[in-house]
């Protein structure tokens, strides 16, 4: 502001605090003017970073794409793209504390950015650490509260405490999955298959009705509510008619498994054991490595007199059912040793003879398909 | 935009507030009601008369805040007549301190109660040779060396201990070395359940020992709760071990006969054993509830060894092939088809399991179909016993209950560390019904492990004893409506084992039969009285009574005894009555 101007209007003379006070805001002005010229500037630079950054990730470049993406925070520190970018960036490296840092430094940015503290959280979920895992379950419950419509953040939120054992809080999550996601069926599957694993019978039983409205001409909702009600306390009216839900499901689908399984599992308990073999029978060719129709096939063949069948079947699914107890076992184990490389060779060990043991029924059971 | 934030932090509060008195409503809402609740204390059908008969014992864990595994498993208690006077005595046994916190001192901490016979008990403990078998787990009884006083064998975490009955005496005489009993080979092992029986059929009492995992205060690993507090860790995570079996070689000695018999061939987290000839071809088999691992069945082979049917005989896994977290055992044959059927408590969240033997070496799983499943799935058993607690002539189930961690209300939201009893009334058609209402001081919820039951008092009422996590033990007496007749027998072989064990005793009564064999080891850590008790319902004598004693064809045979009382049957000799 010149002397002219200040001449001009007369304020000089008259006022001259008040001059001196204009002259202050013109300055503050300027200087706002400048710092916020500045921070777009940042802004915008910090932005081209990260969009680079977004570049180098699609190129495979993941060095590249960290030094940018961190160059971008360091320009404009809420930078949502950098901010998601470098989350998810660390999450796939398993960098989790690297991940939470950036978490802990812009949370606000960082439970904004759509799907970021989910792919954390699902990330630190498969680490295999007890610690990792309640890590997880917060990153997923921050952002299901921020994300309160996105079905996957509230997936993941439930299977993390499930696997933490918490399902009381677990349940919940996965039950506003399935409310987000009507026609997504798995969700509803995994939500009755908790429900049945958590001894909530008529919850289940509920959950599988709903599909059954939602999906009338597909065979698993029929299926999952014949299963549930035949868990209901026997001469219960709840029992009644599962074996024509079970029947229905098949006609919509022939080789619907769980029906299969389960009407050979009902006519077993119910001293048929020829009716069961032809069902079971049918099951095993669909799913080789099923334990619950191994079992019951054994018992059933065994009920028969044939016991070489029996035996073998019963071979199956005790390899199955040890390698999955031994794999649990070690996975527990794990969960509070997460640096024992034994453990993790172990583990390893395991996994790949389970791979193995379960390729070869599939094969065989193909081949005889085939012959 | 700070505006923006502050809202936002603001709806993430309510949200989370709210979701967590959604959750918390849901919960009280869904809260089952207790048996407490509903139960008429003191007038219903058992009453705790612990303080009453002059029984004071309260089991201590060694519990310090540490959650060392083997705090959890508590201990067991038996019921047997050491002085042959024909009343039941009652032994308790003390866990903690835990052992490498324990001091030697000359204080008694199990307890030998003796009954005076008219409902009240005498400790004589001290002096007894009874008093510190260091952390105590489980108890067997039998007479091991033929001169008919029961002796006494107790499993306890880095040494087991037989003791031999100095004649009724009240003194116990402690033979564990001499015997090859220790078991302190290769280490601080951890027995559990034990049972004598009679395997090879040569008239003395051989012995089986559960194991539970390979485990030390050392290796023992820092586990949390899903809340993220410490607590015990699922037993998964240990290394299941060997169990053993032992022959008695007579003079005091015992074989170490596990390896041979094959009974080393399969390892298991052992909790719970019973001998039973569950093929009825005259051998005793042994069945045992693992802990997450298959349960066994070991079918006796007549020539020294066993072998592994559990899986052949449908009784390995649950209904649905899956592993149960067996813990006590019970043996009975509930639907009088003259076949020994099998109960065993489990985990909440898993089903009690209810074995119905088929014959033909064939279990059915009678879990569901009998209603004890369902109606348990929220109780974590230990101590599990058949009694006919209204004398209709069909076993009932009482079981204790318990959880194993103490804060298990913070991550389950629903169950309870301390659970009341269980007692599930047998309807005398394949199922039974658990009793809610009236049940009395069994509706006290309670963190209870070992049990046992007798005819204490001589009523004619089987009681209960159960011994309860850092609380005091109880004795809980039929106190309902009298309801049946009944008899009671107790046996005494000679060519046979002394004990009489395995001897199948047959009565009936009208066109009633009733079936049961003679065992005492069996429920969770623990030994019931070894007189076979029947209920009668309206029979007031007993038509005939025949006992096949095992492994001699002795039978022995009685007719038109009157009903109301307990006798005692010589193998070989009569049937009189036993005070």
């Amino acid at each position: 502001m010149s002397s002219d101007t200040v001449r001009r209007i007369g304020l000089k003379r008259q006022h001259p605090r008040r001059a001196v006070l204009a002259l202050v805001c013109a300055i503050l002005l300027i200087a706002a003017c400048g710092w916020y010229g500045l921070a777009a500037f940042r802004a915008n630079q910090g932005a081209a970073l990260a969009r680079g950054g977004v570049q180098s990730l699609e190129h495979g470049d993941l060095m590249g794409a960290e030094t940018a993406f961190s160059a971008a925070l360091r320009q404009s520190a809420a930078d949502p793209i950098a901010t998601g970018g470098l989350i998810r960036l660390y999450a796939s490296q398993a960098r989790f504390d690297d991940a939470a840092a950036v978490v802990r430094r812009n949370p606000r940015a960082a439970v904004r950015i759509p799907h970021a503290l989910c792919t954390l959280a699902e990330a630190e979920s498969r680490s295999g650490s007890v610690d990792l895992l309640r890590s997880s379950a917060g990153h997923a419950g921050a952002a299901a509260a921020e994300e309160p419509d996105c079905p996957r953040a509230h997936q993941v939120a439930a299977r993390t405490l499930i696997a933490l054992g918490d399902s009381a809080r677990g349940l919940p999550y996965l039950r506003r999955a399935a409310e987000l996601e009507p026609r997504n069926l798995p969700i509803r599957q995994e939500l009755i298959q908790q429900l049945l694993g958590g001894q909530r019978l008529p919850e289940a039983a509920i959950a599988a009705e709903e599909i059954v409205r939602n999906f009338p001409d597909r065979s698993e909702g029929y299926a999952l509510l014949g299963t549930c009600r035949l868990l209901f306390p026997p001469g219960s009216p709840e029992v009644h008619g599962a074996l024509n839900l079970l029947n229905r499901a098949l006609k919509l689908d022939a080789n619907n498994v769980i029906a299969l399984s389960q009407l050979g599992h009902a006519h077993l308990t119910d001293g048929r054991p020829v009716l069961a073999i032809r069902y079971l029978e049918k099951a095993r060719k669909i799913a080789p490595s099923r334990v619950a129709v191994l079992f019951d096939l054994s018992r059933a063949y065994r009920m028969m007199g044939r016991s070489g069948a029996a035996d073998e079947a019963m071979g199956v699914f005790r390899r199955i059912s040890d390698l999955s107890t031994d794999l649990a076992s070690v996975g527990r184990r794990r969960l509070i040793e997460p640096d024992n490389q034994e453990l993790a060779r172990r583990q390893t060990d395991l996994q790949a003879r389970q791979r193995d043991l379960l390729r070869g029924l599939h094969g065989a059971s193909q081949g005889s398909d085939e012959r | 935009m700070t505006r923006i934030a502050s809202q936002l932090r603001a709806a993430f509060v309510v949200l989370i507030a709210g979701c967590a008195v959604a959750v918390t409503g849901c919960r009280d809402g869904k809260k089952e009601p207790t048996m407490a609740a509903g139960g008429s204390r003191a007038t219903g059908l058992f009453t705790d008369a612990a303080a009453a008969a002059g029984v004071r014992f309260r089991l201590d864990n060694g519990a310090r805040g540490q959650f060392d595994l083997l705090e959890s498993t508590g201990s067991g208690c038996a019921w047997f007549d050491y002085d042959n006077d024909g009343w039941p005595d009652l032994l308790l046994l003390q866990a903690g301190p835990l052992p490498h916190e324990r001091d030697v001192t000359a204080e008694p901490r199990n307890r030998l109660l003796r009954n005076r016979g008219n409902g009240t008990f005498e400790d004589v403990t001290r002096g007894s040779g009874l008093e510190d078998t260091g952390y105590s787990q489980g108890v067997a009884i039998g007479d091991v060396d033929g001169d008919h006083f029961d002796d006494v064998f107790v499993t306890a975490y880095g040494g087991n201990h037989l003791f031999l009955n100095q004649r009724g005496s009240g003194s116990f005489r402690d033979v564990t070395e001499a015997a090859g009993l220790a078991d302190t080979r290769g280490g601080q092992r951890w027995g559990t359940s034990a049972a004598f029986g009679d395997y090879d059929r040569d008239g003395r009492l051989d012995l089986y020992v559960c194991r539970y995992v390979q485990w030390s205060p050392r290796t023992d690993l820092p586990c949390r709760n899903p809340s993220g507090t410490p607590s015990y860790c699922t037993p998964e995570i240990y290394p299941a071990e060997r169990h053993a079996l032992y022959h008695n070689e007579g003079g005091g000695r015992f074989t170490d006969v596990s390896e041979r018999s094959r009974i080393a061939s399969r390892t298991g987290r052992g909790l719970g054993v019973a001998w039973l000839d569950y093929d009825g071809d005259g051998w005793e088999d042994i069945f045992v509830a693992n802990d997450l691992t298959p349960f066994f069945l070991w079918r006796n082979n007549h020539d020294g060894t066993f072998t592994s049917q559990g899986d052949a005989a449908g009784v390995a896994y649950s209904d649905m092939g899956s592993l149960l977290s067996g813990m006590g055992v019970g043996v009975r044959d509930y639907d009088g088809d003259g076949r020994e059927d099998l109960f065993v408590t489990n985990f909440s969240g898993q089903m009690n399991a209810l074995f119905r033997n088929a014959g033909g070496g064939l279990f059915t799983n009678a879990t569901l179909p009998s209603g004890v499943g369902p109606a348990s799935i929220t109780h974590l058993g230990f101590g599990c016993e058949f009694l006919d607690y209204h004398r209709d002539g069909h076993p009932d189930v009482i079981v204790g209950n318990g959880h194993v961690n103490p804060d298990v209300k913070s991550y389950t939201g629903h169950l309870e560390y301390a659970m009341p009893k269980s007692l599930y009334r047998n309807e005398g058609d394949g199922r039974f019904t658990l009793v809610r209402q009236g049940v009395g001081d069994l509706a006290i919820p309670r963190v209870t492990r070992g049990l046992a039951i007798a005819d204490f008092d001589g009523d004619g009422h089987q009681d209960v004893a159960a011994v309860n996590q850092d609380a005091a033990v109880e004795l809980l007496r039929y106190s309902g409506e009298p309801t049946g007749h009944w008899i009671s027998l107790r046996t005494q072989g000679s060519k046979s084992n002394p004990d009489g064990y395995h001897a199948r005793v047959k009565i009936r009564c009208g066109r009633q039969t009733y079936f049961s064999e003679v065992r005492s080891g069996s429920s969770y850590l623990s030994s019931s009285d070894r007189s076979v008790y029947f209920g009668l319902g309206s029979a007031q004598r007993v038509d005939e009574v025949e006992i096949s004693w095992y492994g001699t064809g002795t039978v022995t045979r009685a007719r038109d005894l009157p009903a109301d009382r307990a006798y005692r049957v010589r193998e070989g000799g009569g049937i009189e009555p036993l005070r």
